[in-house]
């Protein structure tokens, strides 16, 4: 069994207004586990509860009732904070420091070297890809660069534990592609990513567990593949079928009680079509871009019981 | 010189630091108990636990970042244009200041300098360090920094640390090119020179007429009768270039004279009565204002001071005794002539007495009224009615101390004098270092008001942080805790704040005490608890009235005196500290940040 | 402007703020008051005074004072009145130069309210002037209040109550206060030929040289003189402004032009002044009093009337106004003596005469003799009884005998011009150190009398000489005063001839009690004086007074 890097047990807040009467009961009696080495996805829709979940697991809100364990430690301890890695929904970061400072400033406030806090900085910074704006104040970056300053901020630190609040919202496709090979890196690398969103495709691709909240309150917990998994079909995926092959299968299926549902061609989904005019203008500007259908065909097959 | 400088009481103070600090922290502790315990607020015991436990343990790595961060906040905020606006006040300063060229001129000048510093510097401090806080919670890039390992009380910290730096830099700036303009500004009273001059074998007189003022107009210069007239400093300079070192030792002079930096040393004051007998003060010649008590002329009446600290390596061979006294004529006497006093020097041990020749009072006009004592004195013995001479170190001053007595010799006359009045000259210093000195309690008072408003906008956002710290500001001034010191004093008549309402309304006599009933008693019973908050308050409220002592040091002539009055300024910024630290960092800890 | 960078663009900005200065600066710099009322500033400025249309109120408010940011919010009465109290405060702790300041900062926030310009010129000469030590530095204080009013009255050209004091200041206060002799060679010292240079003349020699303060005494005139032309703008004030004078009844406003050149005769007269200047001073005011004030039209409750009027001019203007002529008279004489007009037209008229003159003449030289005869040249020494030449400290009061060694250094330097006789007494004073001087006589072996007025060379006992002939002169005085009061019998029980006899009187007392003869040590011989003397009558019926004459009367004699 992996370690359990976050625990909450009935973890509930309550928002009071200034004479103790309530207000919102924002999240009630939360319970889940996050696993070490896992990419874990908070989804729900506006207002259900899940930043609120990620800023109690931070210490930026007290928990009403209930109790929160991130790696071993209370959420109050600001120790703990020396491995985790925050990125804010809006990047709350200072407006009048430039990339530079930004991350000079945060890096100083971990355990690091001098040395390493520069060689991270440089990495961070050619990572995300902002070399010629890394002496501009933050407060002339675009809502892209400002996402991506706040990416290096958040892993300035090698953190073991990430978290991600809304981490697609507001990007462009090519920008959401490369948040989520980010994502897979890191996950590659070891650490854990929570991350919570309301824009499912982005989850379902890179999400290895998920959580559901709706009015603060838990629906649905477990591993993606499990849930998302039609226990009604099956579905095959081969090269190219000429009608004679197609024919055989279809009496194959029915000698095992199964019926051919759909036969075609997959698609690819429209981000790799951007993701591939993009990279082709960019190598070979000015053409127009070929549609793929000179690419080797595939085909599709679904089947199901009947 | 209206005030009386005494050593600053720091044991008292300490202790009252102790008393008061605690009982504010028994008082917080209560409360927050009984508001958690109603309110249901789980998880705070640990939080506390944890909190204190916290609290010692602070980086300096961080606090450092920290406090960068927000000097560089400061400053790219445009927060050093306020030099803008100073320099443009000493521009324009020459049509609001009187251009008369008086003996009070230095003292406006420099009264105005070490106030425009002030008046500049306060305000930015108090508005940075109310709103650093609050608007980094509002713009959530706080939370960034909570979710690093940053302890609050780095935060705390360095948020003070960065706005004290800003400060720092405005008032170091600042007291620079006030200390240039001053200079240049200075008028140059010249009260005429007539000296000898060595030209090789020979002397020569020179004088200068009297007297040059700003040495634009043309010299005539006297050499043993002969007039030369001389166009300007340059053509003196070439042409009798001794005289010209005369010259500019007497501008010298004269601006040492204009912009004095005395240093006294105060001794202790009794007085003797008609009879010969000690007392603690003198007579009343019915001034209102009760800082000089008088002694008679021709009489047994006499002011004794008694000086320590008087030693030969510190002060020379000579000793200078400078006096402020004040007159008052019970009958014209000679209307062009001053009043005349004399000093007897008195062995403490031995009862020696050496009477000085009698000099004449120059009222009011501030150092003028030097007496310089030769180590050598040659008097006159009344006793024995034959001339002696006595050895000022050896026969007089025992253990460094010295006796001075002081006499008026016109009868139906009258001297007047409190204890700062006489003191013994000690070597001047530079001006720069009374100056400084009173721009560094300047920038005391600067960290008293940021860690003031640091610690109000820890709990309170911005606005209201800004009032509460204004407040504290305006309270902590002379007119406020004069105030509440005679309302919080023994002295004090009439009752307590209840009392007097009724007083008021009834339309009592406000000193006759109310009749024996038992709302009577419940409402001293009630004025009782009262006071004890008028109490606490005065203590805690921090005390303006040292900050704005030194600079009247420096306007009154004088270099600012350690014990009794940077050690004050020092003590009670040291003294806030710690509070404001602990208040802003709990209120800070137990905050919700994300709090709607 | 578009392919500039941001700094360049900064820059040009800048500059042009820079430049733009230059223009707000001339147009708009405030004005400051300068000493003779003008204002000097930007051109706004300038113009806004010549047109009367506003005040340069930012001139002199102490930027340092914490009531300025009350001005900047608006709160401009506020912050007057803040530092009205302030100043009042550093009053009372004797904190001189801030007093000043405060007191220009609130003029500045409100020039037009004048009472403050009158409370505060008054304060200033009268209370903060009498707190000063030194009378130098009192005169410089008496002219601050006098120069403020006069930028007060400025700022104010309706109020006419601020020339008026300005007249009280110059005229009351530098002629009749107790320091008046210093104060009148300070204001006009052209008017005092024979004093010692360093005696005379504004005590600021910086800038005066020597001479009088030109802001307030351009012409270099009498301060009298001064204090009338101010009196007489405050009338010229009075009648044109519709604003009038608050501060007396109007007559009496009225009666100070012309009363200040009667005071000026006094001032001169007790001076020491006796050739025809003083009796041409006195027709002066005499002529002033009756054609200027006496001709002035005053309206009444009962109607027009002119304090110099005949009765047949009065008749006329009774008919005029359907009254009957007593009740004019009535009116008359009522208004009169609300100013005493009647008395001071005589005395007036009396005091031009040459006969008076000379009474004075006699009386002062006589009071003149007596003071420095009885006084010892270094002043230190007080002579109280001619016969044992015993003398007094005047400083500690202490007694001793007429020792040379006493005298100290002018002695030495006197004995060079010696008679040989004198020296030959006083080397046999010093020998013997014999007390009185009959033994002295006695043991020279010549008389008494002869020796005293051989010691006359000596200098320092040329007393008995002087102060007999002081003697002699306040009789010769006080018989001719007699006769003059015979011819002018409405001025006889006047308080100017009472107090004049009595001050004679006095000082006679004084020589004749000098003269006694000791018999023994501290004993008090029963006081006898010369019964028949003129006004011996005046004397003995005014005893009441004596205390009150004897005050001024030592006032005096100390003072020298």
């Amino acid at each position: 069994m992996a370690e359990t890097v976050i625990e909450t047990r009935n973890l509930t807040k309550i928002y009071r207004d200034f004479w103790g009467r309530k207000k919102v009961r924002a999240l009630n009696s939360l319970s889940l586990d996050v696993h070490k080495g896992e990419v874990f996805g908070l989804l729900g829709p506006n207002g259900s509860g899940k930043t609120t979940t990620l800023k109690l697991l931070l210490g930026l809100l007290f928990p009403s009732e209930g109790s929160i364990s991130i790696l071993g430690r209370s959420a109050s301890d600001v120790e703990k904070n020396e491995r985790i890695g925050y990125l804010p929904e809006e990047s709350y970061l200072y407006r009048f420091l430039n990339a530079n400072e930004t991350l000079d400033f945060y890096g100083r406030l971990f355990n690091i070297s001098a040395a390493e806090r520069r060689d991270r900085a440089e990495e961070l910074i050619k990572m995300v890809g902002l070399q010629d704006a890394r002496r501009r104040q933050l407060k002339e970056y675009s809502k892209g660069m400002t996402r991506r300053i706040g990416l290096a901020q958040a892993l300035i630190n090698n953190p073991d534990l990430v978290m991600l609040d809304e981490p697609t919202s507001g990007l462009d496709p090519i920008g959401t592609r490369e948040m989520k090979d980010l994502i897979l890196k890191l996950k590659d690398q070891g650490k854990t990513v929570v991350m919570c969103s309301h824009l499912l495709a982005d989850v379902q691709d890179v999400c290895d567990r998920i959580a559901i909240l709706y009015s603060g309150e838990l629906k649905v917990e477990g591993r993606v593949d499990d849930l998302l998994k039609s226990r009604e079909q099956t579905q095959l995926l081969t090269s190219t079928l000429d009608e004679s092959a197609l024919d055989e299968i279809k009496q194959v299926l029915r000698k095992h009680n199964a019926e051919l549902l759909q036969v075609d061609q997959p698609t690819t989904n429209l981000e790799e079509l951007f993701l591939r005019i993009v990279h082709e203008s960019e190598t070979r500007p000015g053409h127009r871009v070929t549609t793929p259908e000179t690419e080797p065909q595939k085909a599709v097959v679904e089947a199901g019981s009947k | 010189m209206d005030f009386d400088p005494t050593p600053y009481p720091l044991v008292d103070s300490i202790l009252m630091w102790l008393i008061v600090g605690g009982a504010i922290a028994l008082m917080v502790t209560l409360i927050t108990v009984v508001v958690a315990m109603l309110t249901g607020v789980r998880g705070l015991a640990p939080r506390a636990k944890r909190g204190l436990s916290d609290f010692l343990l602070v980086s300096p790595r961080r606090v450092w970042a920290l406090t960068m961060l927000t000097f560089r906040e400061s400053v790219r905020r445009k927060v050093l244009l306020v030099f803008v606006l100073f320099a443009m006040l000493f521009m324009f300063a020459g049509w609001f200041l009187s251009g008369e060229v008086s003996q009070q001129g230095a003292k406006i000048h420099i009264s105005f300098v070490l106030t425009a510093i002030s008046w500049i510097v306060l305000p930015v401090a108090l508005l940075l360090s109310c709103w650093g806080l609050p608007e980094d919670i509002r713009l959530r890039s706080l939370h960034t920094v909570v979710t690093k390992p940053a302890r609050r009380s780095e935060i705390v910290l360095g948020r003070m640390f960065g706005f004290a730096m800003v400060g720092s830099v405005i008032v170091a700036v600042m007291s620079v090119v006030g200390y240039v303009w001053m200079q240049r500004q200075s008028p140059y009273l010249v009260s005429g020179v007539d000296e000898f001059v060595q030209d090789g074998e020979s002397v020569k007189r020179v004088q200068f007429a009297n007297p040059l003022v700003i040495p634009q107009d043309k010299l005539e210069v006297k050499v043993d009768g002969k007039a030369n007239l001389v166009e300007s400093a340059q053509d003196l300079k070439s042409k009798l270039p001794d005289v010209y070192r005369l010259y500019v030792d007497a501008l010298n002079q004269a601006q040492e004279d204009v912009l004095a930096c005395r240093v006294p040393v105060h001794g202790a004051l009794i007085f003797l009565d008609s009879e010969g007998k000690k007392t603690s003060k003198g007579l009343n010649t019915g001034d209102i204002w009760e800082f000089r008590s008088y002694i008679a002329g021709n009489s047994k009446q006499a002011a004794i001071w008694d000086f320590d600290g008087i030693n030969q390596e510190q002060l020379g061979d000579t000793l200078r005794l400078e006096a402020r006294f004040e007159t008052f004529r019970t009958h014209k006497g000679k209307i062009d002539e001053k009043l005349r006093a004399n000093f007897i020097l008195v062995n403490p041990d031995s009862g020696l007495r050496v009477p000085l020749d009698s000099f004449a009072v120059n009222e009011y006009h501030d150092g003028d009224n030097v007496t310089e004592v030769k180590r050598k004195i040659q008097y006159f013995d009344e006793t024995t009615a034959e001339e002696k001479s006595a050895d000022l170190y050896d026969e007089l001053v025992v253990d460094g101390k010295l006796r001075v007595e002081v006499r008026c010799l016109d009868s139906g006359q009258f001297l007047g004098m409190a204890r700062p009045d006489l003191f013994v000259r000690a070597p001047d210093r530079k001006f720069a270092s009374g100056f400084f000195k009173a721009c560094f309690c300047i920038w005391l008072s600067m960290l008293v008001v940021v860690m003031l408003g640091v610690t109000g906008s820890c709990f309170l956002k911005g606005p209201v942080a800004t009032l509460l710290t204004l407040v504290f500001l305006i309270l902590g001034q002379g007119l406020a805790m004069n105030f509440l010191e005679k309302v919080t004093g023994d002295k004090w008549k009439g009752g307590g704040i209840l009392e007097s309402s009724v007083k008021i309304v009834k339309q009592h006599s406000l000193t006759a005490p109310l009749e024996e009933s038992q709302t009577t008693t419940v409402i001293k019973k009630i004025d009782q608890v009262g006071s004890k908050g008028l109490f606490l308050l005065r203590w805690v409220l921090p005390d303006f009235r040292h900050y704005s002592e030194a600079s009247t040091w420096v306007e009154n002539g004088f270099d600012v005196q350690f014990m009794s009055t940077i050690l004050a300024c020092i003590a009670t910024t040291l003294g806030y500290f710690l509070p404001c630290f602990s208040i802003g960092y709990f209120s800070l800890l137990i905050r919700e940040l994300e709090s709607k | 402007m578009n392919n500039l960078t941001n700094q360049q663009r900064k820059l040009v900005y800048f500059g042009g703020i820079l430049f733009l200065l230059i223009p707000i600066i001339l147009l708009g710099m405030p004005g400051t008051p300068n000493e003779d009322g003008t204002i000097s500033g930007g051109f706004l400025a300038e113009i806004r005074h010549k047109e009367k249309l506003g005040e340069a109120t930012m001139g002199k408010v102490d930027p340092s004072s914490s009531a300025m940011n009350l001005v900047l919010l608006g709160f401009r009465g506020v912050a007057a009145s803040v530092q009205n109290v302030k100043a009042m405060d550093y009053f009372d702790t004797k904190n001189w130069g801030k007093f000043l300041n405060t007191v220009d900062s609130v003029i500045s926030l409100q020039p037009h309210y004048y009472k403050v310009w009158s409370f505060q010129g008054w304060n200033i000469s009268y209370n903060v002037s009498s707190q000063w030590d030194g009378v130098e530095d009192r005169y410089w204080w008496v002219k601050e209040g006098a120069g403020f009013l006069k930028r007060g009255s400025a700022l104010n050209e309706e109020i006419s109550e601020l020339d008026w004091f300005s007249g009280e200041i110059l005229g009351k206060k530098i002629g009749r206060s107790d320091e008046a002799k210093h104060f009148r060679m300070y204001f006009n010292p052209e008017g005092y030929p024979n004093v010692a240079a360093d005696k005379k003349g504004d005590p600021d020699r910086a800038r005066w040289k020597g001479g009088p303060d030109r802001n307030l005494n351009p012409y270099g005139e009498d301060n009298y003189l001064v204090a009338r032309r101010a009196y007489q703008s405050a009338n010229k004030k009075e009648t044109e402004s519709e604003f009038g004078q608050r501060v007396m009844t109007r007559i009496m406003f009225r009666s100070m032009a012309a009363h200040s050149l009667i005071g000026m005769a006094n001032a001169m007269q007790s001076e020491g002044v006796f050739n025809e200047a003083i009796a041409r001073r006195w027709e002066i005011a005499h002529d002033a009093w009756i054609h200027e004030f006496g001709r002035e039209d005053f309206y009444t409750y009962g109607g027009r009337l002119q304090l110099d009027m005949t009765d047949e001019e009065l008749k006329s203007v009774a008919e005029e106004e359907n009254v009957t002529l007593e009740e004019k008279v009535r009116q008359m004489q009522s208004t009169q003596n609300m100013v005493n007009y009647r008395y001071w037209k005589t005395y007036s008229l009396v005091e031009s005469l040459p006969e008076t003159t000379a009474v004075h003449q006699d009386i002062y030289n006589g009071q003149e003799l007596t003071r420095s005869g009885l006084i010892s040249p270094d002043g230190h020494w007080r002579v109280t009884d001619l016969g044992h030449i015993l003398l007094q400290n005047r400083e500690t009061g202490d007694t001793a005998p007429f020792v040379p060694a006493t005298f100290g250094l002018p002695l030495e330097v006197k004995a060079a011009q010696l008679t040989d006789e004198g020296s030959e007494v006083l080397k046999h004073l010093r020998s013997s150190g014999a007390q009185h001087i009959d033994e002295i006589a006695k043991a020279l072996g010549v008389e008494t009398g002869p020796l005293k007025q051989r010691l006359t060379k000596l200098g320092e006992i040329g007393l008995v000489k002087e102060v007999c002939k002081a003697e002699a002169l306040i009789e010769s005085g006080l018989v001719k005063y007699e006769k003059v009061l015979d011819t002018h019998a409405d001025i006889r029980d006047s308080d100017e001839a009472v107090e004049l006899v009595l001050m004679a009187y006095l000082n006679w007392n004084v020589i004749v009690d000098l003269n006694r003869p000791r018999t023994d040590e501290g004993t008090e011989k029963q006081k006898s004086y010369p019964q028949v003397r003129p006004f011996a009558k005046l004397w003995r019926d005014h005893q009441a007074q004596v205390p009150m004459v004897q005050a001024r009367f030592d006032r005096a004699n100390s003072g020298r």
